[in-house]
């Protein structure tokens, strides 16, 4: 679906994104994780053909984007990590205005209630909060129902309920075999949405996988437990895959005299961070 | 049809933003400063308003929504929509032309002195696009509306004082050979007009062939660019 081999871009003189290279596949929802400043916004703006400066070879969907046309644009759908809209007219103008320049457009009304802006519709955005510009830049980008979705930190300024919300639609468009590029600092809904992430920082590629093998990858969970010894508690923790030669752990057990009992898998931002060496925020 | 889809976006974009309204209330000034003049002078003071208008609201009006759109980020959006710099071009082109030759023939019709409709007609709709597209040009040459405005006023200067000065009747032969001048020939529906149509026409290939390389440029297009 999309392939994307030695990449290489500036916006000056210095080298800034470097080397990248990965492909995406059909259906799939595929994740740009990294710090702010890394170029993830970048390298969207090269892959949707608004960048035409760059080197290597870039293609979605079989069009190499620098000669990307109007047939492309029909089959792309983009949301801005900003908002993109008219501050003057209301949400619904704006739809209305965005879909007349596309060949067939969804029911807007639909798209306006499926995040909750259907009593705001009428108002002018300009009068609208920062989260609610945000769920109108969305489902603008899915207007025309495209193929490709390229989502530039879509959950970002939200509260948990619509980012929720969000995310819902973002899996209902994957169901109905789109391909989904999202863009995020944010590793919670990486791990939650992505079939892949790649780690990107200071324009390069520095790891692709799913979040289940990255974060597996790293050794295995730690389990934390406390027990009661001597009626004192007293905490250690073991590699869940050396448990059996734990002889506390076992006492602790066969004693009844655990007082406690947890798993710990580290998190995509710790992985994140041991590959990187660098934080997501 | 994206062309009208884009000429219909832009109407609501000026009606919403302003510029229709702006636009009336020039429309009664201008009748009444007619209304108020003496009868031997409303020929000319009729070409007087009716050359400057377009112009001067062609630059203007072009630059602030150009601004508009890129200070609201909703130029990103037409980046990345299925139409073509061309289209945007046009788009604005044409909706901006239609509002100065709808209050041109307000004005015209109701106080003025309308020498000939036709090349009336087409002098504002030449003037307007002609003096639009160079609107858009700086507009996206300058990145703020302070700017943008000190850019224009030289454009204002040369393009239009030698029109005015045309209307009197004092300027050589050759100067119809400058925009301004030929649309106001047009706008007398002077004896020349058929002259001045050919060179205003050489003068919109010009402006218009800048204007899109510029709006190109924005779109990220300037290179394989098939659209
Ligand atoms: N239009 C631009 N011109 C020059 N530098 C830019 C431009 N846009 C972004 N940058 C710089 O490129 C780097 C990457 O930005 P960006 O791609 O937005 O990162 P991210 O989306 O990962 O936060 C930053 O250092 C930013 O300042
Ligand atoms: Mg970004």
């Amino acid at each position: 679906m999309i392939k994307v081999k030695d990449l290489a871009f500036s916006y000056t003189p210095k080298p800034f994104i470097e080397n990248v290279t990965f492909e995406v596949n059909n259906g799939e929802i595929f994740g740009f994780l990294g710090p702010s400043g890394a170029g993830k916004s970048t390298l969207q703006k090269i892959l949707t053909g608004v960048l035409r400066h760059y080197t290597g070879s870039v293609s979605v969907n079989g069009v190499n984007v620098k000669s990307a046309n109007a047939a492309f644009y029909e089959m792309i759908g983009v949301d801005f990590e900003y908002p993109s809209l008219y501050e003057k007219l209301s949400g619904n103008e704006n739809l209305i205005y965005f879909a007349s320049l596309y060949k067939n457009h969804r029911d807007i009304d639909a798209l306006i209630k499926s995040v909750g802006l259907q009593f705001d519709a009428n108002k002018r955005v300009y009068e609208y909060s920062k989260g609610m510009k945000s769920r109108l830049n969305f489902i603008k980008a899915l207007l025309h129902n495209p193929e490709i979705l390229f989502l530039d930190e879509p959950t970002n300024g939200l509260d948990p309920s619509n980012a929720l919300m969000m995310k819902d639609i973002i899996r209902l468009e994957k169901s109905k075999g789109k391909t989904i590029i999202l863009t995020t600092h944010n590793m919670q809904d990486a791990t939650e949405l992505c079939d892949r992430v790649a780690f990107i920082v200071d324009g390069k590629i520095r790891t692709i996988g799913t979040p289940r093998n990255l974060i597996m990858s790293r050794g295995a969970a730690q389990i934390t437990y406390s027990y009661i010894d001597e009626s004192l508690e007293k905490f250690a923790s073991v590699s869940i895959d050396s448990t059996a030669i734990d002889p506390s752990l076992l006492a602790a057990i066969s004693c009844n005299k655990l007082s406690s009992i947890h798993s710990s898998e580290p998190s995509l931002n710790d992985i994140f961070i041991e590959i990187t060496g660098r934080s997501l925020q | 049809m994206k062309l009208l889809y884009l000429v219909i976006g832009d109407i609501r974009f000026q009606i919403k933003y302003g510029f229709y309204f702006l636009y009336a209330v020039f429309s009664v000034l201008y009748i009444i400063i007619l209304v108020l003049l003496p009868q031997n002078t409303i020929k000319t003071a009729t070409a007087l308003l009716i050359f400057t208008d377009p112009s001067v609201f062609g630059l203007i009006f072009m630059g602030s929504i150009v601004q508009f759109e890129i200070t609201e980020k909703t130029f990103d959006s037409l980046c990345i929509a299925p139409i073509r710099p061309v289209d945007y071009l046009f788009g604005k082109l044409i909706s901006l032309s239609l509002l100065s030759w709808i209050v041109g023939m307000l004005v015209g019709l109701i106080a003025g002195d309308i020498p000939n409709l036709f090349w009336f007609s087409v002098a504002i709709i030449a003037g307007s696009m002609i003096f639009s597209a160079v609107g858009m040009i700086f507009a996206f040459r300058t990145d703020t509306l302070n700017k943008f405005f000190l850019s224009i006023v030289p454009i204002m200067i040369f393009g239009m004082i030698p029109g005015v000065l045309h209307l009197f009747d004092i300027l050589p032969w050759w100067m119809i050979f400058h925009p301004g001048v030929a649309i106001v020939e047009m706008l007398i529906s002077g004896s020349q007009a058929i002259v001045a149509l050919i060179i205003t026409l050489l003068w919109m290939v010009l402006a218009f062939w800048v204007a899109l390389s510029t709006v190109r440029n924005r779109f990220g297009r300037e290179e394989g660019d098939n659209r």
